[in-house]
């Protein structure tokens, strides 16, 4: 029985490298290079004509549930949404191809951080066998040359380690904070209002916000309020309004969220073991506003 | 009986259990139709277990099949045009090249070195791999033409590429009106080698640009 279990053993990965999460050169070349991996350009306005801002959200909340459901690791998800919005903001795309289009880019994301990569197969399949592997394969090809195969994009994620370990947080309460801070980080992905903000941003004003939610519980933080503000915008060098303002639409975009489910809870459209397999979701729940 | 029920309704979705090895590959719908009905058919122990606990963390992700009832298996934007799929792709395809043509100027297709800022020259007993090296018996530089499947490979942003193509390229002359930053992907672009440690100049930070735009 224990060869058993020593045989399927998850999913191995890598441990944080501390030579890497504790020299700022690394911080300062990534909020250096961070921008290069804008989409160029708010897209619904002047590249897309078929695609609608709801269908964005719509095939978002797709790639979310299909990597939640895959156990993908966390940059894998808010990867993807950066080929996606970079690609559509240089092709126009009708909405039929959004589809597979989302599908080819969890796959390359997938196969630049994941040990053991999605298969092309398993996406057709979440597709409803859509579209065919062979498709995805051919559309890989065009996204990788329309990204110009820079594929290494900087994510929120790789924000979060340089900012948690510069808060004067006890260490116990820095898991939760960098769970909750992951979650906020898939919420922003499916909105494309963050699309055009440097991931710096969206990673400190995640960590903010999972701040300012924990600390309606318990006390997870010796700061408060605008010294919390002051410290994190320091950290990423962001301007401290932009900062704010950006908290506060990571919290509404929780709020809607959160409506959203109550709504489904409402239809009794899903069942308890449904929502027991989404992990993130449930995060996003058990926060307290 | 419940494990079976859902064991064989599951089966109308379409296959389930990818991925149980790396070798199996893509065979086509059919053989992945008869691994279905085998399964169906035959309910393994590892299913009946897997289905009465739902442990599906207990698996390494080569066995992580897709849960049978998973609400995220649908079609979002209904049927999809194959034949639209195709043109669109082999249009998209071929903007890539002409891209990369005019920007390296040089054709990857026929494998000729064109009009431009660099001048390409062919580069001999590099001890290259073998994948890189042309199939067949080759006519001098630009003569040679063969089919190139991989065309669509080789717009990689960095020279080294194309030193990978047995052939070596030299900036010439560089315009300085060069338009910098191409759309839909940033990157070094042209020329940019002999300087590359000033390459982040051209990207200058737009914080405070995106943050006004933020602002209510």
């Amino acid at each position: 029985m224990e060869l058993l279990c020593g045989e399927v053993e998850p999913v191995r990965r890598a441990v944080p490298d501390a030579n890497l999460l504790h020299d700022d050169r690394v911080l300062q070349n990534l909020l250096t290079i961070e921008e290069r991996y804008l989409p160029q350009c708010s897209y619904f306005k002047c590249v897309q004509k078929d695609i609608q801002p709801y269908m964005r959200r719509m095939v978002a909340t797709w790639m979310l549930e299909v990597c939640e459901e895959q156990k993908c690791e966390e940059e894998v998800f808010p990867l993807a949404i950066n080929y996606l919005d970079r690609f559509l903001a240089g092709v126009p795309t009708p909405k039929t191809h959004l589809q597979l289009l989302g599908a080819v880019c969890m796959f390359l994301a997938s196969k630049l951080k994941e040990t053991i990569p999605l298969t092309a197969e398993k996406l057709c399949i979440y597709t409803d066998n859509s579209i065919k592997p062979q498709e995805l394969l051919e559309w890989e090809l065009v996204v990788l040359g329309k990204l110009k195969w820079n594929l290494a994009a900087v994510t929120p994620h790789d924000f979060i380690e340089h900012i948690l370990r510069k808060l004067p947080q006890p260490s116990e309460k820095l898991s939760l904070i960098r769970k909750h801070a992951q979650t906020f980080i898939a919420l922003c992905a499916t909105d494309f209002k963050f699309a055009m903000y440097p991931p710096s941003m969206i990673a400190t004003g995640s960590v903010g916000a999972a701040i300012c939610g924990l600390q309606q519980d318990e006390d997870v933080s010796s700061l408060t309020g605008d010294a919390l503000v002051d410290l994190l915008a320091k950290i990423t060098n962001t301007d401290v309004d932009c900062l704010k303002a950006c908290q506060e639409q990571i919290e509404v975009v929780l709020l809607n969220s959160l409506q959203q489910y109550r709504q489904d809870q409402g239809d009794g459209s899903k069942s308890e073991d449904e929502l027991d397999q989404a992990s993130t979701p449930t995060d996003v729940r058990d926060i307290d506003l | 009986m419940e494990v079976l029920l859902r064991t064989s309704r599951a089966g109308s979705r379409g296959p389930d259990a990818l991925g149980h090895s790396g070798a199996a590959g893509w065979k086509g719908p059919e053989s992945l139709n008869h691994r279905h009905t085998w399964r169906s058919a035959t309910c393994q122990p590892e299913q009946l277990y897997s289905l009465s606990t739902g442990a599906m963390s207990e698996l390494s992700r080569d066995a992580h099949q897709i849960p049978r009832s998973s609400k995220a298996c649908r079609c979002l934007f209904g049927p999809v045009d194959s034949e639209q799929l195709r043109q669109d792709c082999d249009a998209l395809m071929a903007s890539c090249v002409q891209e990369a043509r005019e920007r390296w100027n040089f054709d990857f297709v026929t494998e000729t070195p064109l009009e431009g800022d660099f001048a390409w020259e062919r580069v001999r007993g590099l001890g290259l791999p073998k994948l890189y090296l042309p199939v067949g018996p080759r006519d001098d530089l630009g003569g040679g033409k063969r089919p190139s499947p991989s065309s669509a490979l080789l717009q990689g942003t960095s020279q080294e590429d194309h030193l990978d193509l047995s052939l070596s390229c030299t900036l010439v002359t560089r315009s300085p009106e060069r338009p910098e930053g191409t759309p839909g992907g940033p990157g070094p672009s042209q020329g940019r080698k002999r300087r590359q440690t000033s390459m982040t100049d051209f990207y200058h930070s737009k914080r405070r640009l995106i943050c006004s735009k933020r602002k209510p």
